[in-house]
C-alpha cells in the first residue's frame, strides 16, 4: 500500500511537472494511449504471433498503442510477481497467481459483459464474485501423446486401461523402444505430467473437489487414493518404461527427442500435440482408467490479466478483450500450441496437428468426464499454495531417481504444511 | 596562523563534501538502505506481493537454521566453495608461472587463458547443457575413446550433477587468478630474483624464498573472491540443472529466489541471506586478519 502510494505521489509529481514544462504547448488532436502487455514466448507461440495479433488491435483502435514487453523465460507466474514485488506491473499480464495478485489488490476485475461469447463457464476463477482472469483457450492438461507406429510394430493398441497401458509399455520397450519419454533438467516443472495424469484419474476423477479439501486437511497426500496413483507411476519406472536421461533433458531438448520417433508415449500439456515430427504422426489419448472409463483432464487458460496501476483501465480492458476473442490469435495458438479456442465458428487453420484434433475430439465429446487439471497452480479454492508445485516437482525427481512412495507423500504433506503457514 | 588552520579545515570539509558525499550516497542507496531492509523484513513475516507482515522476531532465523534443505544447499556450496578454492589458487599459479614469460607469443597464450572468465556463467552452462546430456558430446566422445564404463548421466544423478556444477563454476575462476597471479608475478623486484640466482638458490628454493611470499596479496585476493563466488553461486545451477535433481545442486542463492518470489515468504528469504552474507563476512574477515598477520 505504502508502495502504490510513493507510487502515486511520484506520478503526481511527474504529472505536475510535465503539466508545468508543456507550459502553453497546444492540445494534441487526440490522446494516444500507451498500454504495456506482458507475454512470453514458447517454441510454438513466437514474437510474431504477438506483434501480428498486437498489429490487429492497435489497426481497430489507432489511439492505442500496446508496447509488447516478453518473459525471459517460461515461469510466466514467478516474473510476473517479481514485476509486482517491484512496483513495474505492466498494463495487461499474460498468466499471473490469481489469488496472490487478488490479496495484493494488484488487478481489476472485468465486467460481464466482457464475457459474451467466450465459452467460458459462468463465475469460473471468480474471487469474491468478482472475475479477474479471461481466459482465451483451454488445453487437456495433461494428455498422453503417443507414436501410433510404435504402437503398432509392438502389436499393441491404444489401451483403455492401466493395465493396457502397462503391458503396452512392456511391449513397447521388448520392440526396442523406450515406452515413455519424460523431461526435467533446468525445466523441472517439465518433471511432473505422467504423475499429474495418473492423480487426475486416480483421484479427481472419483473426487473433483479433492486439492479443496486437501487445503481443508480434509484429505492428505499420505491417503490410499493419492498413494495408489503414485504407486503407479513406482510401477512403470520400475518396469523401466521410462528414458534413463528422464532427469538429464530439460523441455527443448524432450521436444527435439519426442520428434525423433524413439519413444512412444509422452505426457505433457495440452500444448505438447504443437509439436511436430518428421517420421511420424503424433496422437493423443487421457490417461487410462483402471475400468477404462474415460476421464480428460483440462484447463481453462491462461488467461489476460489487467493491473490495478494502470493509467488506462478501460483501454486496457479493452484491448485485454479484443485479444481473449481474436480470431487470427487463436487461429495460431490452435494451430502451433495445440489451445482449443473460447470462442465459436473457428475452424482448425491448416497445419494443425493430427495430436491437436484427436485432443479436441475429446475435449468436445460430451460422454467423457472432465476434471480440471492437478496441480491448479492458477487460481481458485483448489489452488496449491504458493510455491508448492516446486517441491512437488523436486519430490518426483527424487521420485524417478528410485525413491520411495512413502518418502514422496510425505514431501508433499510437509511442504505443503509449511508453504500453507 | 589558527585563522590558516581554520581555512584548512574548512576547505577539507568542502573537499569531502565534493569527493566523498556523492560516494557515500551511492553506497547508501546501493548497500546501506538495502541491507538495513532486508534486516527489517528478516523480521517480519513478509509478503512482497502486499507489502506486508508482522513482526516475528527471530522465527524466520531459526526456520532457516532448522531447515534441512538449507544446510544441504550449504553443504554443496561448501564442497564448490573449496573446490574454487583449489582449481583457482593451484591451476591459476601453476598456469601465471608458465605464462610469465617475455615472449610475444605468451601475450596471445595470456589472453586465451582469461577468456573463460569473461563468459558468464548463464552462458557457460548453456553450452555445457547440451554436453553433458546422457547423448551428449561428453558420452559419445568417452564411447569413442573405448571408456563406455566411464559414461554416466551427468546431469540425471545427484552426484554427477554435483561435480558437473562444481566442474562448470571453478572453469573461468583459473582463468581470473592466473591473471591476478601474473599481476603479482610481475610486481616482483627482478634484482631480488637476480640476487637469489648469484647466490646460487635454484627455482625452487627461489620460489620459496621469494616469489611465493611475495604473492601473498595475490593469494588473499583470489582466496576471497572464490569464497564469496562460491557461497553466492547461482547462475550454472540454475541453467544447468535448475538445483536438481531432487535439489542437489541447490544453493542457498537459489533458494533465497525461491522463498522470496515464487512462495512469497519474503522474511524467510530475508533471514537466509542475512545469514549468508554474515558466513561471507566471517570468512573474509578471518582471511583478512591471517593475511594482514603474514604481513607483518
Amino acid at each position: 500500500m505504502y508502495r502504490l502510494r510513493k507510487a502515486g505521489a511520484v506520478a503526481a509529481v511527474t504529472a505536475v511537472m510535465a503539466l508545468a514544462l508543456s507550459g502553453c504547448a497546444p492540445a494534441a488532436p487526440a490522446e494516444e494511449v500507451k498500454l504495456s502487455f506482458l507475454t512470453y514466448t514458447s517454441p510454438n507461440v513466437t514474437k510474431e504471433t504477438w506483434e501480428k495479433a498486437v498489429a490487429d488491435i492497435e489497426a481497430e483502435n489507432p489511439n492505442i498503442k500496446i508496447e509488447l514487453l516478453y518473459t525471459p523465460d517460461l515461469d510466466r507466474q514467478g516474473y510476473a510477481k517479481q514485476l509486482l514485488a517491484s512496483g513495474q506491473l505492466p498494463d495487461i499480464l499474460w498468466d499471473v497467481p490469481l489469488t496472490d495478485f487478488v490479496d495484493a489488490g494488484a488487478l481489476l476485475p472485468y465486467e460481464a459483459s466482457d464475457f459474451e461469447g467466450l465459452n467460458i463457464p459462468a463465475g469460473f476463477n471468480a474471487v469474491d464474485g468478482k472475475q479477474y482472469s479471461l481466459a482465451n483457450g483451454t488445453f487437456i492438461y495433461p494428455g498422453v501423446f503417443y507414436n501410433p507406429d510404435a504402437f503398432d510394430a509392438a502389436g499393441v493398441g491404444v489401451p483403455t486401461t492401466f493395465d493396457e497401458l502397462v503391458d503396452a509399455a512392456a511391449a513397447i520397450k521388448a520392440n526396442g523402444k523406450t515406452p515413455f519419454l519424460l523431461s526435467s533438467g533446468s525445466d523441472t516443472w517439465s518433471t511432473e505430467f505422467l504423475l499429474n495424469a495418473l492423480v487426475c484419474t486416480d483421484v479427481l476423477g472419483s473426487n473433483p473437489d479433492w486439492l479443496i479439501q486437501r487445503k481443508a486437511d480434509k484429505v492428505s497426500f499420505s491417503d490410499p487414493e493419492f498413494v495408489k496413483a503414485v504407486n503407479k507411476f513406482v510401477e512403470l519406472r520400475d518396469a523401466g518404461s521410462f528414458n534413463s536421461d528422464a532427469l538429464s533433458i530439460n523441455y527443448s531438448q524432450a521436444n527435439a527427442a519426442w520428434a525423433t520417433g524413439d519413444y512412444a508415449m509422452w505426457p505433457m500439456g495440452g500444448w505438447g500435440g504443437g509439436v511436430k515430427s518428421d517420421v511420424f504422426t503424433p496422437g493423443v489419448f487421457s490417461m487410462p482408467t483402471d475400468d477404462g472409463t474415460p476421464i480428460l483432464p483440462t484447463v481453462i487458460g491462461p488467461s489476460l490479466y489487467i493491473s490495478a496501476t494502470t493509467a488506462h483501465p478501460e483501454e486496457a480492458r479493452k484491448v485485454a478483450v479484443a485479444l481473449a476473442g481474436l480470431t487470427s490469435l487463436q487461429e495460431v495458438q490452435m494451430k502451433n500450441d495445440a489451445q482449443f479456442p473460447v470462442i465459436d465458428g473457428i475452424t482448425p487453420p491448416e497445419g494443425t496437428t493430427q495430436a491437436t484434433l484427436d485432443g479436441l475430439k475429446l475435449y468436445e465429446d460430451k460422454s467423457i468426464k472432465q476434471v480440471y487439471g492437478f496441480p491448479n497452480t492458477l487460481s481458485g479454492d483448489d489452488m496449491a499454495p504458493s510455491g508448492w508445485t516446486g517441491e512437488y516437482d523436486k519430490a518426483i525427481q527424487a521420485l524417478i531417481g528410485g525413491g520411495s512412495s512413502a518418502d514422496f507423500v510425505k514431501a508433499l504433506d510437509d511442504a505443503w504444511a509449511t508453504l500453507s503457514k | 596562523m589558527s585563522k590558516f588552520l581554520s581555512r584548512q579545515r574548512l576547505n577539507g570539509a568542502q573537499t569531502f563534501a565534493v569527493l566523498g558525499l556523492p560516494g557515500i550516497a551511492l553506497y547508501a542507496v546501493a548497500v546501506i538502505i538495502p541491507l538495513t531492509l532486508a534486516i527489517r523484513y528478516s523480521l517480519l513475516d513478509f509478503n512482497l506481493l502486499t507489502s506486508k507482515g508482522p513482526f516475528v522476531g527471530l522465527d524466520n532465523y531459526r526456520d532457516v537454521l532448522t531447515d534441512p534443505d538449507f544446510w544441504s544447499a550449504l553443504g554443496f556450496t561448501s564442497v564448490l566453495t573449496v573446490y574454487l578454492l583449489l582449481a583457482a589458487n593451484i591451476g591459476g599459479l601453476l598456469l601465471a608461472l608458465l605464462l610469465n614469460r617475455r615472449r610475444r607469443v605468451f601475450n596471445g597464450l595470456r589472453t586465451i587463458a582469461f577468456v573463460p572468465s569473461i563468459l558468464s556463467g548463464v552462458v557457460l552452462a548453456y553450452i555445457w547443457s547440451t554436453i553433458l546430456t546422457d547423448k551428449g558430446v561428453l558420452n559419445n566422445t568417452l564411447g569413442l575413446l573405448g571408456l563406455a564404463e566411464l559414461q554416466t548421466s551427468w546431469l540425471g544423478t545427484p552426484l554427477a550433477a554435483q561435480a558437473s556444477v562444481i566442474f562448470i563454476s571453478g572453469w573461468p575462476s583459473i582463468g581470473f587468478s592466473t591473471v591476478v597471479y601474473l599481476a603479482g608475478l610481475q610486481s616482483i623486484p627482478s634484482e631480488l630474483l637476480e640476487a637469489a640466482s648469484v647466490d646460487g638458490a635454484g627455482p625452487v628454493r627461489t620460489f620459496r624464498a621469494i616469489t611465493w611470499p611475495l604473492l601473498q596479496p595475490s593469494l588473499f585476493v583470489v582466496s576471497t573472491m572464490m569464497i564469496i563466488g562460491g557461497v553466492k553461486s547461482y547462475d550454472v545451477s540454475a541453467v544447468l540443472t535448475g538445483g536438481g535433481p531432487a535439489g542437489a545442486t541447490d544453493t542457498p542463492a537459489l533458494q533465497i529466489l525461491r522463498h522470496g518470489f515464487e512462495e512469497n515468504r519474503a522474511g524467510f528469504a530475508n533471514a537466509q541471506a542475512i545469514i549468508l552474507l554474515s558466513i561471507i563476512v566471517l570468512i573474509s574477515v578471518v582471511g583478512y586478519t591471517i593475511s594482514a598477520k603474514r604481513e607483518k
